[in-house]
């Protein structure tokens, strides 16, 4: 997000919000990654208890 | 005994181990829904929204952060035409009026200065005084009701604000963040577990479409939401923010989180203080479950509240006391009736945590980086110290008992391995009662310097386990009602 978006958006024309809400849907896909990279975390852990057991 | 009663007594004590881990199987399964967040929320039926806002400010003695918190509400990106702020003065007796009256002129029809001469009925008397008068002017279309230290960013109302063009959704709340400037260990764990309780489940509970409750500090309603139940806000209970949530959606209309709108709050930095606040939420939710008994778990066209997901998440958390010690009994009694028995079912247990653990706190710190910046170590230490030797034990037998001791060139002795294996069984409970020492020691002048390791040893999550049990207690000794206000110093950093 840069500050030219965050100034765009403070104008408050309708196109300016629907800019900004389609700006936080896309922050929102961000927790797919955030649900593998957890998931793939909670993995590795389980294998590296696998190997120092 | 015989064989049937041993078996039954085993079996018995399996199932208070297995009530254990219901509520760490919720927890994951509501982070499981995080993800889910990614492609149902409601920001696709949103659409650019600035309806006439009344704001209204309850303040008792708040002359110390009203200023900074108005002066922010008359920087907020929204039509200036299109906001009205109302303090509603709960008969301060500090420089509160002198602050409202200051910025009523300084803001000439945007700040309102309304005094209540009779105070300290509580924070709901407070605000149905606002809302009397809000409602009596046509020109309010949503009404916003926030705390009197709380900052708003200046984006955040119209993200608000978006999803009440959606006539379905009655209600709107925003991400609370702890906005300390200079946080301490207590205000650094309340960061990270708002980023659990709100930023995490709330989310969750959009995709369940059964919200638990609007944030006090930043909750967004609807002219008709307001005037469908009934033009004012509970006094009869202390959790006043969740009977308005449930009672706009056993009405039929969505109470939404947006995560993107964010709010900055001053958390209490003690024990104590924290303590106090608690109770008074965790009694609160015991008037809620009472009160709304005839929701749990039926299901309904009008709302989902009665969702069997929904109710085993209330219930987890509701009852996580009740679980914890339950658990630890069972493993206690596993351990006399079948030594071998108790110690896979502990392992059992602790690895279930485990996971729980590891997968939470790493969703937990990639949700918010700003929080995961201020309260990394909090969020490592969340289930205590204590907690992370009892999940080493179960992952890796021997390690305490055998290992440990070798490097020392020691070896436990039988009695000691009993006590050691006891303190691991029975941890659940013993941190619990060692949150009540926490809470004691920090009162205790000569031996304040405790409480800090004390807390991250115990950890946050059986501290508010302990206030948990305590509301309880004090429900069913039926002690009074008193609305504590939480001090507040006005150090948020905007």
């Amino acid at each position: 997000m840069s500050t030219d978006d965050e100034r765009r958006w403070a104008t408050l024309t309708a196109d300016a919000l629907e800019d900004e809400t389609r700006h936080n849907a896309r922050g929102e896909r961000r927790l797919l990654l955030l649900g593998l990279v957890a998931a793939a975390v909670t993995v590795v852990m389980l294998l590296l208890h696998g190997v120092v057991q | 005994m015989n064989d049937t009663w041993h078996a039954a007594v085993v079996a018995l004590c399996v199932v208070l181990v297995g009530l254990g881990v219901v509520p760490v199987l919720a927890g994951v399964y509501q982070y499981l829904l995080v993800p889910v967040h990614a492609l149902r929320n409601h920001l696709s039926r949103s659409r650019p929204y600035l309806p006439h806002v009344v704001i209204v400010v309850p303040a008792w003695n708040e002359g110390a952060v009203l200023g900074a918190s108005l002066d922010r509400l008359m920087q907020l990106e929204y039509p200036p035409d299109r906001l009205r702020v109302y303090v509603v003065d709960d008969a301060s007796t500090d420089e509160t009026p002198d602050v409202v009256l200051a910025k009523a002129a300084q803001y000439p029809g945007r700040v309102v200065h309304l005094r209540r001469e009779q105070g300290g009925q509580g924070k709901a008397h407070t605000l149905n005084h606002g809302i009397q008068v809000a409602l009596a002017d046509d020109w309010m279309q949503a009404l916003l009701i926030m705390d009197a230290d709380v900052i708003y960013r200046p984006d955040s109302l119209r993200r608000m604000t978006r999803h009440l063009a959606d006539e379905r959704v009655g209600a709107v709340t925003a991400f609370i963040r702890e906005g300390s400037g200079r946080p301490g260990a207590v205000a650094r764990f309340i960061g990270y577990e708002y980023v659990t309780a709100q930023a995490a489940a709330r989310r969750a509970q959009n995709v369940m479409g059964a919200m638990a409750c609007l944030a006090g500090g930043a909750q967004l309603h609807s002219r008709a939401n307001l005037e469908a139940v009934g033009g004012r806000i509970d006094t009869s209970t202390l959790a006043e923010d969740t009977f308005t949530t449930f009672l706009t959606q056993l009405d039929g209309r969505r109470v939404v989180f947006d995560g993107s709108a964010v709010v900055l709050a001053e958390e209490p930095d003690s024990v104590r203080a924290l303590w106090k606040q608690r109770v008074r939420w965790a009694r609160g939710n015991v008037h809620i479950t009472r009160r709304f008994r005839r929701v749990w778990f039926r299901r309904s066209r009008e709302h989902r509240l009665g969702s069997v997901e929904f109710g085993v998440i209330w219930f987890s958390i509701y009852l996580l006391p009740v679980a914890m010690t339950l658990a630890a009994v069972g493993l206690v009694g596993l351990y006399f009736a079948d030594a071998v028995a108790a110690t896979d079912v502990f392992r059992s247990l602790w690895w279930v945590a485990v996971i729980a653990y590891v997968f939470i706190t790493t969703m937990t710190l990639l949700i918010d980086p700003d929080s995961a910046r201020r309260s990394w170590l909090e969020g490592l230490t969340f289930p205590g110290l204590g907690a992370l030797v009892v999940m080493i034990a179960a992952w890796f037998p021997g390690f305490w008992e055998t290992t440990v001791p070798g490097w020392f060139g020691l070896t436990l002795s039988h009695t000691g391995l009993v006590l050691w294996t006891l303190l691991l069984y029975t941890w659940t409970v013993l941190a619990m009662g060692l949150a009540w020492v926490v809470k004691t020691v920090e009162g205790v002048p000569a031996v304040r310097w405790l409480t800090k390791p004390l807390l991250y040893v115990v950890g946050f999550g059986p501290v508010l386990c302990a206030i948990t049990l305590d509301a309880y207690v004090k429900e069913w000794q039926g002690a009074s009602q008193v609305w504590d206000k939480t001090v507040k110093t006005g150090k948020v950093m905007g």
